[in-house]
C-alpha cells in the first residue's frame, strides 16, 4: 500500500513539474537575461604590478568582497565574497608578493589568497577575537604576517600559514590595541586606554616580548584618530582642540603638540580633522592631515618635532608616490562643476611643480569628487613615464585615468548597493502619441482627417527609413547577456556623442523593453536600459543621504507621473536625507532621460522638518500626478506638488496613515484631517502595541498598490467558491523576540492589522524559531521563512486568508464594516537552503498563477510555483482533491535545478527582488539586486498569450493555403462531373 | 361531359375517330361516341361516408402522435443511466441528442398539429407539447447532473468584479 501510495505521488509530482517546467535552451541563455558583477566600494585598494597577468588592482571593499580587478580593462578577476555582515566585515588587507591578506571580524578569519588565481591559500582564525574590535596587519619582509586582534598578536608564516608565535597583551580589557606597525626588526603594538594613556608594546620579531611601557595622554579618547608613520611616529588627532599629538615610539617619553597655527580650522565639524597616510613605507615621513572639505595640511614628522610642510585648501584627494629617487605629490580637484580632473604634480619636499604629471582629464560630474587616488608611473616606449591614475569617486566608482586623459575604464560600484527599483514603461513613438493625441481634440472633421492623413504618411515615412535601416546595418543591440564588461565600458566612452538611436527608446511590441531606475547607496540614480543592462543616465546626487530604517538604509523612489499621459512628462521622485543637515531633501527626474523635471528644482527640494513618513497616493490630479504626502513628526501633512492639497483634502475622508515606531513598538494609525487653520493634520485613531519589552518589530509589509487580483476566489471540488479575503489595507507586522525564561530560545510572531483600523485580523507565534525573516505579502497570502531552532532547519510558512463561501460585500470592501473574521489556513514547509530575498511575480492583470521567487545564499534564484506552498495541499490524496488540482503534501519542497531562473549565473548577497509587469499579461520582469545585479523575465504559466518562437508559420500557412486551393479545384471538378452526368 | 371525357384521355391515345387529325389529313371516318358500359359512372364518389363511419381509428391515431414524446422517456431515462456522468464524447453526443430531438419536434409543432383531430385534439396537442417539453427538461436534467450547467457560484467566479477600494491606509516603519 505503501508504495503505492508513493508510486501515485511520484506519478503527480512528475506530472506536475512537466507542466510547470521553465528552463532554458543552452542557446537561450543570455538572450533575455543579463548579470553583473560588483564588488562593492573599495576600502582597501593595492596594486600589483607586471607579472605574466598584467596589473592586478586587489581590493577589499565595504561589501566584505576581496577581489582582482584587471588594470587593463577594468573587469574582475577574480572575486571572493566573504561573511554577510559584521563577521565577514575586512579590518585590514595586505598584499605581499603574490598573496593577499585580510583580517575579518576582528580576527575571527584571518585569509591569505593567491593573488594571481584568488584561491584561499590558507585560513585561520584566532582565538578571542572581537568582531567589535578591529584586527590590523602588518607584514615583515616576504614572509611574516603579524596580525592585532583584541588582545594578542598573532604571527604567521605566508608561504605554510601556520602559526609561529602568539603573544597575549597585558590588559586588553582597558586598553584598545588598534595599531600595529614594524620598524626596522621590532614590531610595535599600540593601544589606547580611554583619558588616560597610550600602551606601547615593542615585540621582537621571535615573538618575545622587548618593552612595554605607557604614555601619558588624558586628552585621548579611545575614538580618537591616530596613525603610526613609517613604524616610528604615532600621530594623534586631539578631536577636542584639534592639536596634532606626534610620539616617536622608539624613545618618545610625552607627546610633542603641533598646533595647526595658520590654518583656520572648523572644529566644530564633527568628522575633522581626519588623518590620511600617504604613500608607502619608503617615501618621507609626512602625513595629510584633513582639516575640512577638501581642505588638507601636509605635517612632515622628524625625531619626535613635526612641522607643517603645505597648506592645501582646495584639493579633494591627495596621493604621494615615489619616482626613481624624487618623491611626488599628486592632487586632484575638479574644477568648478565641469566634467574636467585637474590633476597636479609637485615635489612632495620641495614643492616645486612637475609638469609632466600635471593634466586635465576627462572625469564625468555623475563622479562626484574623487575621494582617494592610487597613482602608478609606467615607462612607456618614448622614455617619458605615463601616468596611471585609479581614483574611488564620491558615487563609490572606480576610474582608471591616463595621461591621456580620458577613463581606460569605469566601474560603476554605487551599482552593488541599490536601494530603490522602479520599472518604467518606455513612452510610445512619436507617430504613436501622435495618433493617440487625435482622440480627445475637438477639432472639426477636415482638421482630423488632415492630422489623421499627415500622421500616417509619416508613420509610412519612417517604417521605410526603418526598413532601409535595417537593410543597410543589421542591429547591434543584441542581447545584454553577452555583453561583456569591457564593451559596457566602451560604451559609455563615447555615451556623450553617441545619439542613441531615437526609436531605439520607444515602447516595443509587448512592452518587455523598459527603464530601471535604480537610486543607490552614495545617493546615484542609474537609469538602466533593461534589454542590456547598460546605464543610459546616471545623475549623482551628492547631498543625497539614506534614512536608516532597523538595520538597512532606505532611500524612497516614487513613480509619480508614468509615460502614459503624453504629452504630460514622467516624473520620478527620490526622497532621502541631506547629508550635511539630515533634512528631507527631494529630487524630481525624467526617468527616460534622468534629466531634471521642469516643475522641481534642479538643486532638490529641502523639506525644513522632520519627516516620519512618506506615501504617494493612488488618486491622481488632473495633471495625471500622483501627489506625495508626507507627514512630519508634528503630525502635520505636506502635500508635493502643492497644488495638489485640494485633492488630498478631497479624499482626505478616505486616506488614512499609519506609523510604526521601532524604539517603543507601537504601531499608529492616523486619519487624514483638516484642523482650524485648513492644514491638514493626523488625528490618532488607534494604536496597537507590540510590547516592546518582549519583541521588537523588525518588518512591516503593505500589499503592492499596482497589485491587480483576477480572480476573487478559488473553486472548490464541490464547486462551490472560497471567496478571497482581499483587506488591500491589510498589514502584516514580524516581530522577534527571545523567551524569557530560557536564554537561548527565540520566537517571532506575525501580526496582520487592517491599516484603517487597527483591527487586528490575525496573530500567530512561532517558538523556537528565529530570523532572519523574509516576509511577503501578496493577495490574501503571506510567505515568510524562518530557522526553525529545534529542527535545526530552514522552513517556510504560508497563511492564506479567506472570507468563506459567502461575500459579505460583493461590490466593495471598507474596513469600517468589515467581513467577519477570515478563514485562515496555514502550512509549512522545509525549505531547502537559506533564503537571503523573497519575492513573488507580478503580471499586468493578474490572471497568470503566481510564482515564488527565492534568492538563496548560494548564488541561485529559485523560482517554484505557488501551488507547491499552497497550505491546502492534503496529506491523502483523495478524489475531490485530485480534480481540485492541489498536490499532496510532502514536508520537503523541492528545489529542482531546471527552476534556477539564473541557471549558472550565480549572483551573490542579494537582498532584493523587484517585480514588474509586462505588457504580456503571461510574463513578469524580474530584477535581483545586492553585490550582483540578474535581470530575466519569468512565465509563471508558460507563454500562453505568445505563440511559440519554433511555430511553423511557413507549415501551417502553407497547408492552409493548399486546403483552399485544393477545395476551390475540386468544386470546379465536381461542377463540370455533374454537367457532364446530365449530358448523358 | 363524356366530349369532356374523351377529349381528356391520354395523349398516346390515337384517336381515328377525330376528324382534324393534327397533320392536317383527312380523318377516316366520323362516328358518335359509343355508349358506355353497362355499371361504368364516370362521376367519382368520395368516400367520406366511410371515414365519418370510423371516428375511434383517427383518435387512436392522434393520441400515438401526442403521446408518442412521453414513450420516449423511459427509454431516454434508460440511455441516461447508461451512458453515465462523465465527459466524454459519447455522453455528450447522447445529450446532444436528447436535446435535438425534442426541440426538433417542438420547432414543427405547427406541422404535427395538423395531423391531430378529432373531439380531443386541444388536450392531444397539449399532451404532445407537454411530452416534448418533458424530452427537453430530461435534456437538461442530464447536463445538470453532468455538471454542465452553470448554477454553482463558481461558474460565475470570472465574472465577478474586484471588490472596490473605499479606504486607502498608507505607512510603514519611521524614518
Amino acid at each position: 500500500m505503501n508504495t503505492l501510495d508513493f508510486s501515485i505521488i511520484f506519478q503527480f509530482a512528475i506530472l506536475l513539474f512537466d507542466r510547470n517546467i521553465q528552463c532554458l535552451y543552452e542557446d537561450q541563455a543570455g538572450t533575455f537575461d543579463w548579470r553583473q558583477q560588483y564588488v562593492g566600494r573599495a576600502q582597501f585598494v593595492e596594486y600589483i604590478q607586471g607579472g605574466q597577468s598584467g596589473t592586478r588592482i586587489i581590493v577589499g571593499t565595504e561589501q566584505n568582497v576581496v577581489a582582482a580587478i584587471n588594470g587593463k580593462n577594468g573587469q574582475i578577476g577574480w572575486r571572493q565574497v566573504l561573511e554577510k555582515g559584521p563577521s565577514g566585515h575586512i579590518n585590514d588587507l595586505k598584499v605581499s608578493g603574490n598573496y593577499v591578506v585580510t583580517a575579518s571580524a576582528g580576527g575571527e578569519h584571518i585569509r591569505c589568497f593567491n593573488a594571481i588565481s584568488g584561491s584561499l591559500h590558507w585560513e585561520s582564525s584566532i582565538p578571542g577575537a572581537l568582531p567589535s574590535h578591529p584586527a590590523s596587519i602588518q607584514i615583515h619582509g616576504s614572509d611574516l604576517v603579524a596580525v592585532l586582534s583584541y588582545d594578542r598578536i598573532v604571527a604567521y608564516n605566508i608561504e605554510a600559514g601556520n602559526e609561529l608565535w602568539s603573544l597575549a597583551l597585558t590588559d586588553s580589557t582597558k586598553v584598545k590595541y588598534s595599531y600595529l606597525a614594524f620598524s626596522e626588526e621590532v614590531l610595535y603594538a599600540v593601544g589606547i586606554s580611554d583619558r588616560s594613556h597610550v600602551s606601547l608594546n615593542s615585540v621582537r620579531l621571535d615573538g618575545t616580548e622587548k618593552t612595554s611601557r605607557s604614555v601619558a595622554a588624558v586628552w585621548i579618547a579611545s575614538d580618537n584618530k591616530c596613525s603610526i608613520l613609517k613604524g616610528s611616529h604615532l600621530v594623534c588627532v586631539d578631536k577636542n582642540s584639534g592639536i596634532l599629538q606626534i610620539l616617536s615610539l622608539a624613545n618618545g617619553v610625552n607627546f610633542a603638540p603641533l598646533v595647526l597655527q595658520d590654518v583656520k580650522v572648523d572644529y566644530n565639524k564633527v568628522s575633522f580633522p581626519n588623518l590620511q597616510l600617504l604613500g608607502d613605507p619608503h617615501s618621507p615621513a609626512v602625513i595629510a592631515v584633513e582639516v575640512g572639505d577638501q581642505e588638507y595640511v601636509l605635517v612632515a614628522v622628524e625625531n619626535g618635532k613635526a612641522r607643517v610642510v603645505k597648506h592645501l585648501p582646495k584639493v579633494a584627494a591627495l596621493q604621494v608616490m615615489g619616482m626613481g629617487e624624487q618623491w611626488l605629490l599628486l592632487t586632484a580637484r575638479r574644477s568648478d562643476n565641469t566634467d574636467v580632473l585637474n590633476v597636479f604634480g609637485s615635489d612632495l619636499l620641495t614643492g616645486s611643480p612637475v609638469h609632466e604629471l600635471s593634466h586635465s582629464i576627462k572625469y564625468p560630474i555623475h563622479h562626484g569628487n574623487p575621494q582617494r587616488l592610487y597613482g602608478t608611473l609606467s615607462k612607456l616606449r618614448d622614455g617619458s613615464s605615463g601616468l596611471s591614475l585609479l581614483t574611488c569617486g564620491e558615487d563609490h566608482s572606480l576610474v582608471l585615468l591616463t595621461h591621456s586623459g580620458k577613463a581606460l575604464w569605469t566601474r560603476e560600484e554605487a551599482l552593488a548597493s541599490i536601494l530603490s527599483v522602479e520599472m518604467v514603461d518606455l513612452p510610445v513613438s512619436q507617430i504613436m502619441a501622435k495618433m493617440e493625441d487625435e482622440f480627445g481634440t475637438n477639432d472639426n472633421i477636415l482638421q482630423m482627417f488632415l492630422k489623421r492623413f499627415s500622421t500616417q504618411l509619416s508613420q509610412l515615412w519612417t517604417f521605410a527609413l526603418q526598413l532601409k535601416h535595417r537593410l543597410r546595418i543589421p542591429r547591434q543591440h543584441h542581447a545584454g547577456g553577452s555583453i561583456s564588461e569591457t564593451e559596457r565600458m566602451s560604451e559609455e566612452d563615447s555615451d556623450d556623442d553617441e545619439g542613441l538611436d531615437e526609436t531605439y527608446l520607444t515602447r516595443d511590441e509587448f512592452n518587455l523593453h523598459k527603464i530601471i531606475v535604480v537610486v543607490t547607496g552614495p545617493g546615484k540614480v542609474f537609469g538602466l536600459d533593461s534589454n542590456t543592462g547598460v546605464s543610459i543616465w546616471k545623475t549623482f546626487y551628492p547631498s543625497l543621504g539614506t534614512f536608516h530604517r532597523i538595520d538597512r538604509d532606505v532611500l524612497l523612489l516614487f513613480v509619480q507621473r508614468t509615460t502614459a499621459h503624453f504629452p504630460h512628462q514622467p516624473v520620478c521622485t527620490v526622497l532621502g536625507k541631506d547629508k550635511v543637515s539630515g533634512l528631507p531633501i527631494m529630487f524630481s527626474f525624467h526617468p527616460i532621460t534622468g534629466l531634471p523635471s521642469e516643475s522641481a528644482p534642479s538643486e532638490g527640494r529641502r523639506l525644513n522638518y522632520k519627516i516620519v513618513n512618506a506615501v504617494m497616493l493612488t488618486q491622481m490630479d488632473e495633471h495625471f500626478l500622483h501627489p506625495i504626502v508626507v507627514m512630519d513628526s508634528e503630525k502635520k501633512f505636506h502635500v508635493y506638488p502643492q497644488s495638489d492639497v485640494d485633492l488630498v483634502k478631497q479624499f482626505s475622508a478616505s486616506l488614512f496613515v499609519f506609523t510604526t515606531n521601532i524604539e517603543t513598538g507601537i504601531i499608529t494609525g492616523y486619519g487624514v484631517e483638516l484642523d482650524k487653520k485648513q492644514q491638514l493634520i493626523g488625528n490618532p485613531l488607534w494604536t496597537v502595541d507590540t510590547n516592546r519589552n518582549l519583541q521588537a518589530i523588525t518588518k512591516v509589509v503593505t500589499k503592492r498598490a499596482l497589485e491587480h487580483v483576477h480572480s476573487q476566489g478559488i473553486v472548490l471540488e464541490d464547486r462551490s467558491v472560497q471567496y478571497k479575503y482581499l483587506n488591500p489595507n491589510l498589514i502584516a507586522v514580524l516581530t522577534e523576540g527571545e523567551e524569557a525564561q530560557q536564554k537561548a530560545s527565540a520566537f517571532f510572531s506575525v501580526y496582520l492589522i487592517d491599516g484603517v483600523t487597527g483591527n487586528l485580523v490575525f496573530h500567530c507565534t512561532h517558538k523556537k524559531s528565529k530570523g532572519p525573516i523574509q516576509l511577503m505579502h501578496s493577495e490574501n497570502w503571506i510567505v515568510y521563512n524562518y530557522w526553525n531552532q529545534k529542527q535545526r532547519r530552514m522552513e517556510l510558512a504560508v497563511l492564506e486568508l479567506y472570507e468563506g463561501t459567502r461575500q459579505s460585500n460583493a461590490t466593495a470592501f471598507t474596513s469600517f464594516h468589515p467581513p467577519p473574521p477570515p478563514i485562515v489556513m496555514r502550512q509549512a514547509y522545509i525549505f531547502p537552503g537559506h533564503i537571503s530575498a523573497l519575492a513573488t511575480t507580478i503580471t499586468e492583470k493578474g490572471i497568470t498563477s503566481k510564482q515564488l521567487l527565492f534568492a538563496l545564499e548560494t548564488g541561485g534564484v529559485l523560482g517554484l510555483p505557488k501551488l507547491l506552498i499552497d497550505p491546502r495541499r492534503p496529506e491523502v490524496l483523495s478524489q475531490e482533491a485530485r480534480e481540485e488540482g492541489l498536490v499532496p503534501y510532502l514536508p520537503e519542497l523541492p528545489r529542482p535545478a531546471d527552476h534556477i531562473i539564473n541557471y549558472h549565473q550565480s549572483v551573490f548577497n542579494i537582498h532584493g527582488i523587484h517585480t514588474a509587469p509586462a505588457g504580456l499579461e503571461s510574463t513578469s520582469l524580474v530584477l535581483c539586486y545586492g553585490l550582483d545585479l540578474f535581470y530575466t523575465r519569468v512565465m509563471p504559466s508558460k507563454m500562453f498569450d505568445v505563440l511559440k518562437e519554433d511555430f511553423d508559420y511557413f507549415f501551417i500557412s502553407s497547408v492552409l493555403i493548399g486546403m483552399i486551393v485544393v477545395s476551390v479545384i475540386t468544386q470546379r471538378l465536381a461542377v463540370r462531373k455533374a454537367l457532364n452526368r446530365a449530358w448523358k | 361531359m363524356s366530349i369532356k371525357t374523351a377529349q381528356k384521355r391520354h395523349k398516346w391515345a390515337l384517336d381515328y375517330t377525330s376528324k382534324h387529325r393534327p397533320d392536317g389529313s383527312k380523318q377516316l371516318f366520323q362516328s358518335e361516341p359509343l355508349p358506355e358500359p353497362l355499371g361504368f359512372s364516370i362521376t367519382t364518389f368520395s368516400d367520406s361516408g366511410a371515414r365519418d363511419n370510423n371516428p375511434d381509428l383517427i383518435e387512436k391515431k392522434s393520441w400515438d402522435i401526442a403521446l408518442g414524446p412521453l414513450k420516449q422517456i423511459p427509454m431516454n431515462l434508460f440511455i441516461m443511466w447508461m451512458a453515465g456522468n462523465s465527459i466524454s464524447i459519447f455522453p455528450i453526443m447522447m445529450v446532444g441528442m436528447m436535446f435535438i430531438r425534442p426541440i426538433q419536434a417542438l420547432l414543427a409543432i405547427q406541422q404535427t398539429f395538423k395531423m391531430i383531430e378529432g373531439a380531443n385534439k386541444t388536450i392531444q396537442r397539449i399532451v404532445y407539447a407537454l411530452g416534448n417539453l418533458a424530452g427537453v427538461g430530461l435534456a437538461v436534467y442530464k447536463c445538470q447532473v453532468m455538471g454542465l450547467l452553470p448554477t454553482h457560484a463558481s461558474d460565475w467566479l470570472a465574472f465577478v468584479e474586484p471588490q472596490k477600494q473605499l479606504e486607502w491606509a498608507n505607512g510603514g516603519i519611521g524614518l
